[in-house]
């Protein structure tokens, strides 16, 4: 049997594994352990299996992961969506659909501090959801803005998603995360648009809130300037370069952890339980990381990435039109799986193709989570759409995926626009001369 | 037999649940001395030589830690679509084949951390820096992946009774 072959059987056994409820990050390590015992000896592939661990195991640099996560955590429980809600509320309520703006905006701004779509989701659910309810918005506009918000998790630094992939594909994370910032600002300024441009089609489904006096704004800066602080010293300790991203997350870890614990807003129990969640999170993504990496070495081992490389170049086909084939892949993918699944799994083939193709595997990392960011969305999974039903159980599933529909489109005109503009993930990283 | 797993269960948490807390508070540590680090760096212009060293010892034990309350907590990524279309009692078959898979896969990555905590005290391997030995750190470490295979076996057990522990709520990133 040719390497090929075995590679992929590998690849059958490891979707075989999953279809059966194996883990995922499980179902990649045994099924790189079988290939790579049948292509060299199972002692080797044992081995294998000791050196990704220890290699995983000892990294400062995944040390970031859970350090965000505990930032994450502590943001969520220390309220700091409510307060930069109510900032973006007083800023943007008084237009038609101003609530929903703010939504978009605390999103945006709860991202900054939390690198994850899921508890950005659910806490601006609590958070959103009843205010816009109670003053009249279409049930449609209120979760579909939750929903599509929520996906600006993932995408505005500091990103999880954005670390592991950097991790994956030997890429530096600063790097990605200024890539992220010009198509994270994209993606507010669309959702605002789309918000606006159905508001006007539709004017009873956002309708105006008074205008906050100045006194009003100013207040609701006082209150957010835990959140603006934090998020403050985290961003602009990276992009300063006070910093590294290890530095900045462990920076951010305690100082969540500080604001939270100092303003009274964690009780005792909530402390323990966000240390808890953090350990079991983290302990998912260790495994799923030390899954990926043996999988990812048997694979290269069979050289069936490279001959997906040489035949998939071989085509008379513009590169463009390959990228496009695999955005349909991803939202499809991004729809039945979740983030980091959809990444990971397709990693060993799709990173080699892409440089082979020529692309910037800087440009790619923040087209992928974009893209990953769409499935979010889209039915029949959607899991953000899926979080508000669980939160909300008297929503329908129809209206939310009804008010996704506009942000969905803006979704595809953005990823469109970063797709045939590399430059608007490219430009500032060079201009700002970092590494590549 | 429900009595007699419920108290594995208890007996899994109390395991599992300290040990994840001081995990996590080891990483706090670490990013309080990270923080330290940068301040002394920057402020003093006096670099803390050992902080790395630390850094990197702890690290392990950190995220050995969590290996336990993953797996009492189910706290996995899985696709249950083939479980869900087939049924209840098919959905069970599968989710037992899938956990003991997970229970064979983390026998083998325990089994390895011991060979590895082995490899370096036998070579007496040491930090760089402060020259601690990393032996020790490796052992604690594989001892705590080791303490995840009877716990898995408790998560097996419930599947086979047909209760299922509250598994973490959906957090992952």
């Amino acid at each position: 049997m040719t390497p090929e072959i075995i590679g992929l059987l590998g690849v059958a056994a490891l979707l075989l594994m999953i279809v059966l409820h194996v883990p995922i990050g499980i179902s990649m390590g045994v099924a790189g352990v079988v290939t790579f015992g049948f292509l060299r000896n199972w002692n080797a592939a044992f081995s294998i299996v000791g050196a990704e661990a220890s290699t995983v195991f000892a990294s400062l640099e995944l040390a970031i992961i859970p350090l965000f996560l505990i930032m994450g955590s502590f943001a969520a429980s220390g309220g700091m969506g409510r307060d930069i809600y109510r900032l973006a509320y007083a800023f943007l309520g008084h237009y038609r659909g101003g609530l929903a703006l703010a939504t978009i905006g605390g999103c945006a701004g709860f991202g900054a501090v939390c690198g994850s779509s899921i508890a950005t989701v659910s806490t601006m659910t609590q958070v959103a959801h009843g205010e816009m309810v109670h003053r009249g918005y279409a049930a449609s506009l209120s979760s579909g803005s939750i929903a599509a918000g929520g996906t600006l998790g993932i995408l505005i630094p500091p990103s999880v998603i954005i670390v592991l992939y950097a991790v994956l594909s030997e890429q530096f994370i600063l790097t990605l995360f200024t890539a992220a910032l010009i198509p994270a600002v994209v993606a507010v300024l669309g959702y605002m648009a789309a918000i606006r441009i159905y508001v006007a089609l539709y004017p009873d489904a956002g309708p105006a809130g008074s205008r906050s006096t100045w006194r009003e704004r100013v207040e609701a800066v006082r209150e957010s300037w835990a959140t603006l602080i934090l998020a403050g010293v985290v961003a602009g300790g990276i992009y300063s370069g006070v910093f590294t991203v290890t530095e900045s997350a462990a920076v951010g870890a305690v100082l969540a952890v500080a604001i939270a614990v100092l303003r009274g807003r964690v009780s005792v129990a909530e402390f323990w339980r966000n240390l808890h969640s953090t350990a079991a999170t983290s302990a998912m993504l260790y495994v799923i990381l030390i899954g990926a990496n043996v999988f990812s070495y048997a694979l290269t081992l069979s050289r069936l990435p490279d001959n997906i490389v040489t035949w998939i170049g071989a085509l008379d086909v513009h590169p463009l039109m390959v990228i496009a084939v695999l955005m349909v892949i991803y939202v499809i993918l991004g729809a039945l799986f979740d983030t980091v699944s959809a990444m990971v799994l397709t990693m060993p083939f799709v990173f080699p193709l892409v440089l082979n193709l020529g692309f910037d595997p800087i440009w790619w990392g923040i087209v992928m989570v974009m893209v990953i960011e769409i499935g979010m969305i889209t039915p029949p999974i959607g899991i953000n759409a899926l979080i508000i039903k669980s939160m909300i159980p008297n929503s329908r599933l129809s209206d939310i995926y009804a008010g996704i529909v506009p942000f969905l489109l803006s979704d595809l005109v953005r990823l469109s626009l970063v797709i045939l503009f590399p430059a608007l993930t490219l430009w500032l990283p060079t201009l700002l001369d970092l590494p590549r | 037999m429900s009595r007699f797993i419920d108290r594995l269960q208890t007996l899994g948490e109390q395991i599992s649940k300290p040990t994840a807390i001081i995990g996590v508070l080891g990483l706090l540590m670490i990013a309080l001395v990270t923080i330290a680090t940068v301040v002394a760096r920057a402020v003093f212009n006096y670099p803390i030589i050992w902080g790395h060293d630390f850094a990197t010892l702890v690290i392990i034990i950190v995220v050995a830690t969590c290996f336990p309350t993953g797996v009492m907590l189910r706290k996995h990524v899985a696709i249950e679509f083939l479980g869900n279309a087939l049924g209840g009692k098919w959905s069970r078959r599968l989710d037992f084949f899938g956990a003991l898979v997970t229970s064979a896969a983390l026998s083998v990555l325990a089994w390895r951390m011991t060979v590895i905590a082995q490899e370096e005290t036998a070579y007496n391997t040491s930090t760089i820096v402060a020259q601690i030995p990393t032996g020790p750190v490796w052992w604690l470490a594989a001892i705590l992946v080791w303490a995840s295979v009877p716990l898995q076996f408790i998560v097996t057990l419930h599947i086979i009774a047909g209760s299922r522990p509250d598994a973490a709520k959906e957090d992952h990133p």
